[in-house]
């Protein structure tokens, strides 16, 4: 497979999966192995040879990068240092060194940081790293919801990190809680919210608790609390961090104004992204079609020209799977196109996820009818309820939408 | 054939007594099958029949068995025992000179054993007892063999005691068959008279006639003629009735076996009619049989609009070989252009949804199902309705008739309380009680069949751990204080779930209605409101909360394509509900209605 992808493929974001963690939480379903130095390093090996097979076919100019897990605050700085000199060119790293100081420059490079690791001796070699936001994952506040979830650190390293990471000059940190666990009630959630107000974060992620089978967590789920109560939790939470000046950008984001996650953001707005490591996902919009772009063994070579082509994949959730297909550059085997249709309905439901929802002009533009014209009977039924707006064009949830939206998604599935 | 070698009976018992098992053991003795070369019972040979363990139409299977140097034929219909075929009991009967009647010693006499018993006694059948399952621990043989004594007014000697599982005593059964069953009567010199005892049909060879030939005889070749059609076909094909067909030349008086003759249309060969040959015909038509009555009809909707047609077409199939199904057009609001079919019962109502599902692969949705009301108006019209929806304006009805039903429980002494209690509160009379033996009873009462219909049959068992069997058959229409009890979603009514239903139930029918749509229909974004109102006045209702919670927390780059296809899934099965209103309503709430707890 030689150079399918070639120029025109301007990449701006590139998350990174790292999946090793100290000991899994009893929450969690995400990709992630016990932590091991010596398989660390054969993932790092690896990771950079995936990043080196995309860059032969991709043009990468990172805007925004997502070091997200797993525990990727495993990683020593100089494994990092590695890392960066492969994906960002030099003269652009350089430019990029006192970034933590500068967070509203152009470039946003996330580490998503547990407690546990953060503290003077992690964060005094992490400072020389281009490294500029840190999302540091709080949970809670409450030491038995903490052991409950199987977080290996209770609320005062919360606090402590914290301040370790202020004090060694981050500008732009994020604290994430989970809400809606078994047995917890309004003030509860309440507690855990106002102690990360206290401590002034620059952004906020609030997830409502959701359980996959397999986890040891999903014996619990009958202690969770009723759906009026997790979505009167969530309203609360929302009402609370609105009044603290944060602004809610996203069903599960808040953020002071300028602060939100230009990562997370191209999620929801259309935009090509690189995923790396294993179970990572990628998303590729080419903004014109070229024939030659295509890889082969995603469907038809012969579409017509002015057609964009789009692909998603996703690696495999398994390391020696991973390092099989690097090795063998298979990793393109996971790209499978996306249809126009199926582009249409996860564009719809991606950008109505973010408050400002999706805009009338950009649905017409990618998919060549009117979005209103559609969708007339189920927009019409959402409209006169209040459960949807529109506004300067754009259509978006009423906030009372926000608990329910995969009802009023599905709809238009 | 010497007509004196013939033997023409039929197997009637209770459910689940070992009819179809004693049937196999038959076949095996006299090497129509292979012992032990089956599994399941070679006669119930639709799934339906398999699956469940009961026999749902009627069988009838030729055999051939030596005995003191002669060749006998033995005819054998191995018919239903559940209490909604019994209409299949009564017409196998009449093409039979004698009975087995089959009796499982742990069981003892149940409902339909007296039924099945006093159907072959009209047909001035011989009965021959079998005490069953004499190979169970809890058999008890000679209690039974008592009550047989007793209840049946048999005597001892005529008892045989088999176990149709273990292969135990079928050899006397045999013989006892031969030795006491009259061969059949009638004269080969008469003009031909033929009685049909069933017909169904063959996509390949049209209407299959089943027939008994009572008079003279049937040839390949002959023309022959329908009396009550008064149509002539002439035979193509003749035969016996072996585990497949076996073609012959002619069939005799007292001879069982198939007659195929080009006939296209099944209503030209009616169960119960009689065939003669055209030229010297016999005028005197055999007594032949009611036609089955339907005694609880449902509206039948296609899930799909698409269907509605090939549910037409596989209904008319259905009733080629069910001739007590019966069906025409009806259409709804809600669920768009359907049937109201007519069903013997709730049963039977289940075997048609099923068979339309698995033969024909047509979903439906089946609706509140409601008996016969004959409604007396002021105008001293009549009008009779099978439909809740087409009860007139209560202003204009002068008086409502029910249909009222002969009831028989066979309960041991220890639950009659319970039964009393039971059958009281579904408004039915006792008429006599009599002793079985020691330790059971027979309770005759009357009932109104919609008080049957429900969950009475499964309520009777529970409150006698199992050990109540229950009989009924239609006695007359009475006036009585019926009134029809609509429902509404958010306030619009719907009409596919109305029921009529007595005037002290409806509060309760109501409120077990609206509690039950509260468990099936899902949240919505809003509220929904569930009402259940005679005319204007509401008499029941409750709430579904608005749906609080239905969201993705954590939705960034990876999986994009599995939170799509979740979505798709959740609109797939809204795509699967009716709308009511605004109101999606998964179509399991139709069926689910009639579960709701009548108490
Ligand atoms: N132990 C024992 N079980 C028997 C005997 N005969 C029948 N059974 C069992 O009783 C059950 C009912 O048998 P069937 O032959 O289907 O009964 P049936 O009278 O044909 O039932 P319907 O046609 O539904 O009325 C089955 O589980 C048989 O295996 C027997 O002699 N001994
Ligand atoms: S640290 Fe994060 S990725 Fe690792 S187990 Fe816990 S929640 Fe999952
Ligand atoms: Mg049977």
């Amino acid at each position: 497979m030689e150079k399918v992808i070639q120029t025109g493929s301007l990449i701006k974001h590139i998350y990174i999966h790292f999946p090793f963690c100290l000991r899994k939480c009893n929450y969690c379903s995400f990709y992630s192995e016990r932590y091991s130095n010596s398989r660390i390093k054969k993932y790092i090996f690896y990771l950079l040879k995936e990043i080196d097979l995309y860059k032969n076919r991709f043009d990468l100019k990172p805007e925004t990068i997502y070091f997200g897990g797993g525990t990727p605050s495993l990683l020593s700085s100089e494994d990092f240092g590695t890392i960066f000199s492969s994906l960002v060119p030099k003269l652009l790293q350089h430019n990029l060194v006192p970034i933590r100081q500068l967070p509203d420059r152009n470039i946003e490079i996330t580490l998503e940081a547990n407690p546990i690791n953060i503290n003077e001796i992690y964060t005094e070699k992490l400072i020389e790293l281009p490294i500029n936001r840190i999302s540091l994952g709080a949970q809670s506040f409450i030491d038995e919801e903490l052991k409950l979830l199987g977080r290996l650190h209770d609320s005062d390293k919360i606090y402590n990190s914290y301040k370790v990471l202020r004090n060694s000059g981050y500008k732009n940190i994020s604290l994430d809680m989970i809400y809606g666990l078994p047995s917890q009630t309004v003030n509860d959630a309440k507690f855990s919210l106002e102690r990360m107000i206290e401590l002034d974060p620059e952004h906020i992620s609030i997830y409502c608790l959701s359980l996959e089978k397999d986890v040891p967590l999903f014996s619990r789920k009958s202690l969770i609390p009723s759906d009026e109560k997790v979505s009167s939790f969530y309203e609360m939470i929302r009402e609370i961090l609105i009044e603290a000046g944060y602004e809610q950008y996203e069903i599960s984001n808040f953020a002071k104004k300028g602060f939100e996650s230009k990562h997370n953001l191209c999620y929801w707005s259309d935009k090509s992204y690189l995923g790396s490591g294993p179970s990572a996902s990628g998303y590729i919009n080419l903004v014109k079609f070229h024939p030659e772009l295509y890889p082969p063994g995603c469907g038809s070579r012969r579409t017509s020209n002015n057609e964009n082509k789009i692909f998603r994949y996703t690696n495999p959730a398994d390391l020696e799977e991973y390092f099989k297909q690097v090795e063998t550059s298979e990793v393109f085997e996971n790209f499978g196109s996306l249809s126009k249709y199926d582009h249409e309905k996860e564009f719809i439901f991606l950008s109505l996820r973010r408050t400002k929802g999706m805009s009338l002009q950009e649905y017409q533009a990618k998919f060549k009818e009117g979005f209103l014209q559609k969708y007339r009977k189920i927009i019409d039924k959402y409209l006169k309820k209040n459960f949807i707006e529109i506004k300067n064009s754009f259509i978006r949830l009423t906030p009372k939408a926000y608990f329910v939206s995969d009802e009023i998604f599905s709809e238009f599935m | 054939m010497k007509h004196e070698l013939i033997r023409n009976f039929c197997i009637i018992a209770h459910i689940d007594h070992g009819k179809s098992t004693l049937a196999d053991r038959l076949l095996e003795f006299t090497h129509v099958i292979d012992k032990g070369a089956h599994e399941a019972l070679i006669l119930d040979d639709m799934d339906l029949e398999k699956e469940r363990g009961i026999t749902i139409k009627s069988h009838a299977i030729r055999m051939e068995y030596k005995h003191e140097g002669e060749t006998y034929i033995l005819n054998l219909i191995d018919t239903p025992g559940h209490v909604d075929f019994s209409y299949e009991v009564s017409r196998s009967l009449a093409s039979c000179d004698g009975a087995l009647l089959l009796i499982d010693a742990s069981q003892g006499i149940e409902a339909q054993t007296m039924s099945n018993l006093y159907l072959a006694m009209d047909n001035d059948l011989e009965i021959i007892p079998v005490i069953n399952k004499i190979d169970l621990l809890k058999a008890d043989v000679e209690g039974t063999e008592h009550d047989i004594i007793n209840n049946i007014g048999i005597t001892s000697e005529m008892i045989f005691q088999i176990s149709a599982k273990e292969g135990t005593g079928i050899d006397d059964l045999l013989k006892g068959i031969v030795d006491h069953i009259p061969s059949p009567k009638g004269n080969i010199n008469l003009s031909a008279k033929a009685l049909i005892f069933d017909s169904y049909f063959d996509i390949y060879r049209g209407v299959i006639v089943l027939v008994r030939i009572f008079d003279g005889k049937l040839k390949k070749g002959d023309m022959i003629k329908f009396l009550s059609s008064n149509k002539n076909f002439t035979i193509e094909e003749i035969g016996y009735l072996g585990l497949n067909k076996i073609e012959t030349n002619e069939l005799y008086a007292g001879e069982v076996g198939y007659i195929i003759a080009n006939i296209k249309d099944v209503s030209n060969a009616r169960v119960g009619d009689t065939i003669t040959t055209e030229k010297g015909a016999c005028t005197e038509a055999l007594p032949g049989f009611k036609e089955p009555k339907p005694m609880v009809y449902s509206g039948v909707f296609p899930l799909d609009k698409e269907d509605h047609e090939d549910l037409r077409e596989s209904l008319g199939k259905l009733k080629l070989n069910d001739a007590a199904l019966t069906y025409e057009p009806e259409s709804s609001l809600a669920l768009g252009f359907g049937f109201r079919c007519g069903f013997l019962g709730m049963l039977h109502l289940e075997i048609v949804k099923e068979r339309l599902l698995r033969e024909y692969n047509i979903p439906i949705i089946i609706t509140t199902p409601s008996v016969r009301f004959i409604i007396n108006l002021n105008n001293g019209a009549r009008k009779i309705i099978y439909n809740p929806v087409d009860m007139p304006d209560p202003v204009n009805i002068d008086s409502i008739e029910e249909p009222v039903m002969d009831l028989e429980i066979i309960v041991p002494t220890e639950f009659v309380g319970n039964i009393m209690k039971l059958v009281q509160e579904r408004r039915g009379i006792q008429k006599n009680m009599q002793y079985i033996d020691e330790k059971r009873l027979s309770i005759h009462y009357e009932m109104p069949l919609i008080e049957i219909i429900f969950d009475f049959y499964d309520k009777l068992k529970s409150v006698s751990r199992g050990y109540a069997s229950l009989d009924y058959s239609f006695k007359e229409y009475r006036i009585s204080d019926v009134v029809k009890v609509d429902v509404l979603i958010n306030g619009e009514k719907v009409d596919e779930m109305s029921f009529i239903c007595h005037e002290g139930k409806a509060f309760q029918w109501g409120k077990s209605v609206t509690e039950k749509l509260k468990e099936v229909i899902p949240r919505h974004l809003f509220k929904i409101a569930l009402q259940a109102s005679i005319g204007s006045k509401i008499i029941a209702r409750s709430t579904i909360n608005a749906l609080r919670k239905n969201v993705t927390a954590k939705c960034y780059g990876g999986d994009i394509t599995r939170k799509r296809k979740l979505l798709e899934r959740q609109k797939e099965g809204k795509k699967r509900m009716k709308e009511i209103g605004s109101v999606s309503i998964p179509q399991e709430a139709f069926m689910e209605v009639l579960k709701a707890d009548r108490g």
